[in-house]
């Protein structure tokens, strides 16, 4: 009777057992269902380790922490992502050895085992993406082996998903190497191009200098022009190469005083005289605009840029205008030219580097509009290109205007 | 100058440079020394005590603006700055601390001979004050304090003819911003480029044909301005000796 009682009762606390376990199973599955739910909509870690984190604390009653490895750094350096309790240095270092030893450490294990929270290593197969920290309000709800097992399966989702976001940000960062590889490549061979013509027309012209003889006069002047020309165009090309690799690395801060746009108009139309010596220019200012906050030297720039490609793409004789104007907030400038004007459907093509409007037309780099439109947007304004109402290709450039100058002091103008 | 053929000291690291610039000087008569770093460049000009330097401001062993300060310790010999596109400040830097003037590289032979003639001649004719000055259709009777342009009498106020007073007194050669504008409004106003902006544009408008496009009173972007008393070179091949 004794036996069968106890056999009985044995019996009885093994199905209550495997009855406790069974529920306590069928939770666990629940929670990890849950969590897994949870982390395969994520895209970020901010979110991935907030809903482990409420799981877990939720499941465990505990506090928890996440140290992870910077996937760009040394493996082995942890940074604190998200914790709920003070990382005291000694269990920063007990997390520092599970990170590198890939075992558990800390309360309910061998190593540690006097400390008041658990570190598990948050890792895949290939990877160690760092630790998991839990600190429970009772001791006893991470010593058994059910809840140890439970805290492993949900770490090691965790690392799962985690492992995947690198993955994905690593691929990301292929492609866009890809990318600029491959812009780095037509980049390098169209430059190459437009160094190379100027340059073999410098060659060819010295050595047919030197071969010639020196009475020769008339070819002599024609091959020392060509050597001269080409000579400028290749210090344009470097110049724009450097203004665009300036402008491209964000190295580019206008240095802004209050100037009148007539100004900087005049300077630029000085230095375009040459380019623009075969067409006309009219210039029409009001005497009222105000002055404008601009870096003298990069506008100049931009409005050269306009004023050349107005220059090469338009017919000898025809006219370029320069027309300005105030409008709240901003001062309006157009440049507009009596040319073919704009392919259709390339009015925002243009501001695009290495774009060229005509194939028949390589004589410009296709930069200088792109050049153009980062100079007015780095001030804050707008560069936008469309026909003119002639016909002819229109540039319209807005600048800014915020505040007023210091007030000159008044002089006696008798 | 008492010697007749001006005596240059070529300060230049770039050897391709010193063969360009000895091949047009010795070409234009002019007598030549070349440093090929800063220490030597100062050893020279205090041994040969020269009419002129060319000096390069990205030298090996020192900056060229020091190199300027050190040589306007103790000499007024004319410094022309021989500097890169987008080196605006090290330009204005140069010029604030008494180069004459600077050259933008490359830069044509004509270019270059032209502001050497200007600085020769602000050189030699320092204690000789003027008393009129023609650009254009303009004439500035110095003397009378009288402006006229085309044969009229054109109204400036106080601060524009100060102004273009100064602008004449350094005809040919860049003034910067600071400079223009500590000697017309005082070393107060040396920041408040609009002021000097403003009255260039006053000027521009009473003396210039084309104040949109100034044939003389021109802008160096970035640097100052520069009444202009040259046609720009390059468009003819210069050739007049020193």
């Amino acid at each position: 009777m004794f036996v069968v009682s106890v056999v009985i009762s044995s019996l009885t606390a093994q199905v209550r057992q495997q009855a406790r376990d069974a529920c306590q199973r069928e939770a666990r599955t629940a929670a990890l269902y849950a969590l897994s739910r949870e982390l395969a909509v994520s895209r970020d870690r901010g979110p991935i380790l907030q809903a482990a984190r409420n799981h877990i604390a939720g499941l465990l009653d505990a506090k928890i922490a996440f140290l992870l490895a910077d996937p760009l750094q040394s493996a082995a350096t942890l940074e604190v992502a998200l914790t709920d309790f003070a990382l005291t240095p000694e269990l920063t270092a007990l997390a520092q050895w599970v990170q590198i030893h890939h075992r558990p450490a800390g309360l309910g294990t061998d190593t540690g085992n006097q400390a008041r929270a658990l570190f598990l290593p948050l890792h895949t197969a290939t990877r160690s993406l760092g630790v998991i920290g839990v600190l429970p309000s009772d001791p006893q709800r991470v010593e058994g082996l059910a809840q140890r097992q439970l805290l492993e399966t949900f770490s090691q989702q965790l690392a799962t998903s985690l492992e995947g976001l690198q993955l994905v940000a690593q691929a990301h960062r292929a492609q866009l190497q890809v990318e600029r590889q491959e812009l780095r490549n037509s980049l390098l061979s169209s430059v190459s191009h437009d160094l190379r013509t100027p340059l073999a027309a410098i060659t060819g012209s010295a050595t047919t200098l030197l071969d010639t003889p020196a009475q020769d006069a008339p070819l002599h002047k024609e091959l020392l022009e060509t050597i001269r020309d080409e000579a400028d165009r290749l210090n344009r090309l470097v110049g724009n190469l450097l203004d665009m690799t300036r402008l491209e690395s964000g190295g580019v801060e206008p240095r802004k005083d209050w100037i009148p746009l007539e100004e900087v108009v005049g300077s630029a139309l000085d230095r375009a005289q040459k380019l623009l010596q075969a067409h006309v220019v009219e210039v029409s200012l009001p005497a009222d605009l105000p002055l404008v906050p601009m870096d003298a030297v990069l506008c100049e720039q931009m409005l050269l840029n306009l004023l050349d490609n107005a220059a090469k793409y338009t017919p000898p004789g025809t006219r370029v205008h320069l027309r300005a104007w105030a409008e709240p907030g901003q001062v309006v400038l157009l440049v507009a030219d009596e040319g073919p004007g704009l392919p259709s459907g390339s009015e925002h093509l243009v501001f695009e580097k290495f774009f060229r409007g005509r194939a028949d037309n390589t004589r410009g780099s296709g930069l200088g509009l792109a050049i153009a439109h980062g100079i007015v947007t780095a001030h804050g304004g707008q560069l936008t290109a469309g026909a003119s109402p002639s016909g002819g290709a229109q540039f319209r450039i807005t600048l800014p205007v915020a505040g007023e100058p210091p007030q000159l002091p008044m002089e006696v103008n008798e | 100058m008492s010697d007749p053929t001006p005596l240059v000291l070529l300060v230049e690291d770039e050897p391709q440079m010193r063969r360009f610039l000895r091949a047009t000087l010795q070409n234009h008569g002019y007598r030549l020394h070349e440093a090929v770093n800063a220490a030597e460049a100062l050893a020279l000009a205090n041994q040969w005590n020269p009419d002129l330097v060319l000096l390069d401001l990205g030298l090996p062993d020192m900056d060229g603006l020091e190199v300027t300060r050190r040589l306007r310790d103790w000499t007024q010999v004319p410094i022309l700055i021989l500097s890169a596109r987008g080196q605006e400040a090290d330009k204005v830097s140069a010029l604030d601390m008494g180069a004459d003037d600077y050259l933008t590289k490359p830069f044509g032979a004509g270019e270059l001979l032209a502001r050497m003639r200007v600085a020769l001649r602000h050189s030699a004719k320092t204690a000789e004050a003027e008393s009129a000055f023609d650009f254009g259709d303009v004439h500035i009777d110095l003397a009378r304090r009288q402006v006229l342009k085309a044969g009229q009498l054109v109204h400036l106020t106080p601060l524009e003819y100060k102004l273009l007073v100064l602008l004449v007194k350094h005809a040919g050669k860049v003034i910067t911003h600071r400079q223009l504008l500590r000697e017309v409004w005082g070393p107060n106003a040396s920041s408040q480029t609009h002021y000097l902006r403003v009255y260039m544009a006053q000027l521009r408008s009473k003396l210039e044909a084309d104040s949109a496009r100034p044939r003389f009173l021109t802008t160096e972007a970035g640097v100052g301005y520069r009444l202009r008393t040259e046609e720009p070179a390059g468009a003819s091949s210069e050739s007049s000796p020193p």
